[in-house]
């Protein structure tokens, strides 16, 4: 394990995996669910801004904002058409509601392939400036840029709920949200929250990685499954759980292939995801609760 | 009551109101002509000749399939609008079998039910391998635009089907050339694991002992890192490294991470990328520059001139001409003259006649020189290598002309 270019290799996938990690995390969190439907937020983030700027010659800044915000759209009618309706008829059961965003994932995809077409789009970069050789590797900037806002996002997420009061709501949302209701706490208000912010999360998510193979209609499934991947790995007993688990798998995906050629990363994957699954299912950071 | 009314209207105006934003957000990001409209009659009159298409608009063959079904679909209006075939207007009926063998027979079984005289497949060489059969059992004659591998064409079960360009059988002389002239003995390969490309690799390698294969790397069709892969490559030391791919996402990624980490080597590439100019957009800058690629695009052909002058009028001035539209133009031409000279597209076995019956038709691909011939025992229209020619990509990752190093024979057909 010597190749540093491997290393950074490593290094871009895990943030990207750990991003899409934190998204599912937050939602998880506030509403207490997983939201698979991150994944096509995230192709939605990437292929709209690709769309916009081809199609319309924008400026990648302003359809970076348009793409992010048609994103947080959609987190938005997720919450309020899709899972608030389907947990107030199910009496709060989380399957039908898994069931819904799993349909969702779908329909974004579908959408998706309708209104931007199917073939791949290039990613476009928000960074201008040259790659960055470090040694005998190479740091592409769109890389650079996706490391540097994981550390921010994980950072200001980490504030965010610590400090302020929507953060500690959304933990006591999380924690009970029964006990939360009966309390009198916005309980709705927080889970909303908690869907944009995922949102904006893996949109920006997606449109950093996009330029370094990509993004087409179909991409979001595949993106879904990482990063859910990565919260089981990670477990959600901290915010940088995900991140921990996004490194992990991110560390499998280049460095099995390196060892044992081909496409054995799929297996290595599935091989982690089945130990986590039997042996940790919380994943490596659990929740200490004080009795 | 009053409570109940109020939250009635206000989810209400809440689900207008995620609706209006639902289409505004499907017109801000989306819409527009993509081509794919199905061309209308123009001034032909009379019953329609049904022309069925198996054309990728998803999957791994949409890189090349959905380019060729555009030209298709402009091929058409344009006969369409100068009359039709025998004053009768062209109507196509598409299907998408994704480029998977399991989906073939009912997507064929669907055209022809649909009432398709002839049929266009655009599919990867393994989903039209299993589309040989049915086409036998449909009684349908087909042509394969973008087909290249010579299997397609053989036997068994090859009476109804044909196929343009040179086969890999070609490619494999010409790569042997190229190796030869810049000796090239150690070749790594990576390769990306869809079906059509296992099967192009089993025909492209088998006709290439001139080299050594030292090194062969897989990854997924829609991989997001290969740097383990080329990794790989680097360390097994060989002289060039081919990419045999369907193109799109994957070869781009490819040849990034080789310019990245394989800057030294000399980089070969099938047709695929050299026929892809939206795909060259993904590339990192330089990211294509010294790439060689099976091309057969010549602006000295007098037809290619044409046609690349009409894709600009319809498509803009942008708009890079690729051996798809080329093959899926001449493609149209070929069953517009079979349908004529068997007075009819009605009788598939006169009109499978009339196919093999052509000869000498000026392609509008490869160079000036370069004709297809059919008859019951050749499928395949090439007549000679002229159909190819290896380019090579410039610092702006656009092709920049003939690779100087070598180029294939070229003898008069």
């Amino acid at each position: 394990m010597t190749e540093l270019q491997l290393w950074l290799s490593a290094l871009e996938m895990g943030c990207f995996f750990g991003m899409l990690a934190l998204a599912y995390y937050l939602v998880l969190v506030g509403a207490g669910f997983f939201n698979f439907a991150i994944g096509p937020y995230a192709m939605m983030g990437g292929l709209c801004t690709s769309w916009l700027v081809i199609e319309y010659d924008m400026g990648v800044w302003s359809a970076a904002a348009i793409a992010v915000g048609a994103t947080v759209v959609l987190a938005a009618l997720t919450e309020l058409l899709v899972v608030r309706p389907v947990q107030r008829r199910s009496g709060g059961g989380e399957l039908p509601a898994l069931v819904a965003v799993a349909a969702v994932l779908f329909a974004i995809q579908q959408f998706a392939g309708y209104v931007f077409g199917h073939p791949t789009l290039p990613g476009q970069s928000l960074a201008t400036f040259d790659p960055v050789t470090i040694g005998p590797a190479t740091l592409q900037p769109s890389a650079l840029l996706l490391v540097v806002v994981t550390a921010v996002a994980f950072v200001a997420i980490a504030l965010w709920i610590r400090y302020t009061r929507t953060g500690r709501l959304l933990r006591a949302v999380g924690d009970s949200t029964h006990a939360a209701g009966l309390l009198g706490l916005p309980v709705n208000r927080v889970r909303l929250v908690a869907f944009l912010i995922a949102g904006v999360l893996a949109a920006v998510t997606g449109l950093l990685f996009a330029p370094k193979a990509g993004v087409n209609s179909l991409s979001g499934l595949s993106w879904s499954v990482s990063g859910f991947l990565a919260v089981v790995v990670g477990g959600t007993g901290s915010v940088w759980a995900p991140l921990v688990g996004g490194l992990l798998l991110g560390a499998v995906e280049v460095f099995v292939p390196y060892y044992f050629g081909g496409q054995s990363h799929v297996y290595g994957l599935l091989l982690v995801a089945l130990l986590f699954f039997a042996f940790r299912p919380q994943g490596l950071f659990v929740r200490m609760v004080r009795a | 009551m009053a409570v109940s009314g109020a939250t009635t209207a206000s989810r209400a105006i809440r689900l207008v109101g995620a609706l209006v934003v639902s289409a505004l957000v499907a017109a801000g990001c989306g819409g527009g002509d993509d081509g794919t409209e199905a061309p209308n009659n123009g001034t032909a009159t009379g019953d329609p000749i049904i022309i069925g298409m198996d054309e990728d608009s998803t999957g791994p063959g949409a890189s090349y399939s959905t380019i060729a079904g555009k030209t298709i679909r402009l091929a058409v209006q344009d006969i369409n609008d100068k009359g039709g075939v025998m004053g009768r207007p062209i109507k196509l009926v598409v299907e998408n079998d994704e480029s998977d063998p399991t989906k073939v027979p009912a997507t064929l079984q669907k055209l022809g039910s649909q009432g398709a005289k002839a049929l266009f497949l655009q599919s990867g060489s393994a989903a039209i391998m299993q589309a040989k059969a049915t086409l036998t059992q449909l009684k349908l004659p087909a042509i394969a635009p973008t087909g290249v591998t010579s299997t397609l064409v053989d036997p068994p079960n090859n009476e109804l089907i044909y196929m343009l360009a040179n086969t890999t059988a070609d490619w494999a002389k010409v790569y042997c050339g190229a190796f030869q002239a810049k000796g090239i003995t150690k070749l790594g390969v990576l390769t990306d694991d869809t079906t059509t490309i296992a099967a192009l690799n089993k025909a492209l390698f088998g006709a290439m002992s001139c080299v050594q294969v030292t090194a062969t790397e897989k990854g997924a069709a829609n991989a997001s890192d290969l740097s383990a892969q080329v990794a790989r490559l680097k360390n097994a030391n060989v002289d060039a490294v081919l990419v045999t791919s369907v193109g799109g996402a994957f070869e781009v990624l490819a040849q990034n991470t080789l310019a990245s980490q394989l800057k030294d080597k000399t980089r070969f590439s099938l047709a695929s990328i050299g026929n892809q100019p939206s795909s060259w957009k993904l590339a990192n800058a330089g990211g294509l520059e010294g790439l060689i690629f099976m091309g057969s695009i010549n602006q000295e052909n007098p037809r290619t001139k044409a046609l690349t002058d009409l894709l600009k009028e319809k498509n803009g001035d942008d708009y890079e001409i690729t051996a798809y539209d080329a093959q899926a133009w001449d493609s149209v031409q070929l069953l517009k003259l079979a349908i004529e000279k068997a007075g009819g597209p009605d009788d598939p076995a006169k009109l499978n006649q009339a196919i093999q019956s052509i000869s000498g038709y000026q392609a509008t691909f490869g160079q000036a020189s370069f004709t297809l011939s059919f008859s019951a025992t050749k499928h395949l229209g090439a007549d000679g290598l002229c159909g190819l020619s290896l380019i090579e990509f410039g610092a702006d990752n656009k092709p920049k002309g003939p690779w100087a190093a070598y180029q294939p024979p070229c003898a008069p057909a």
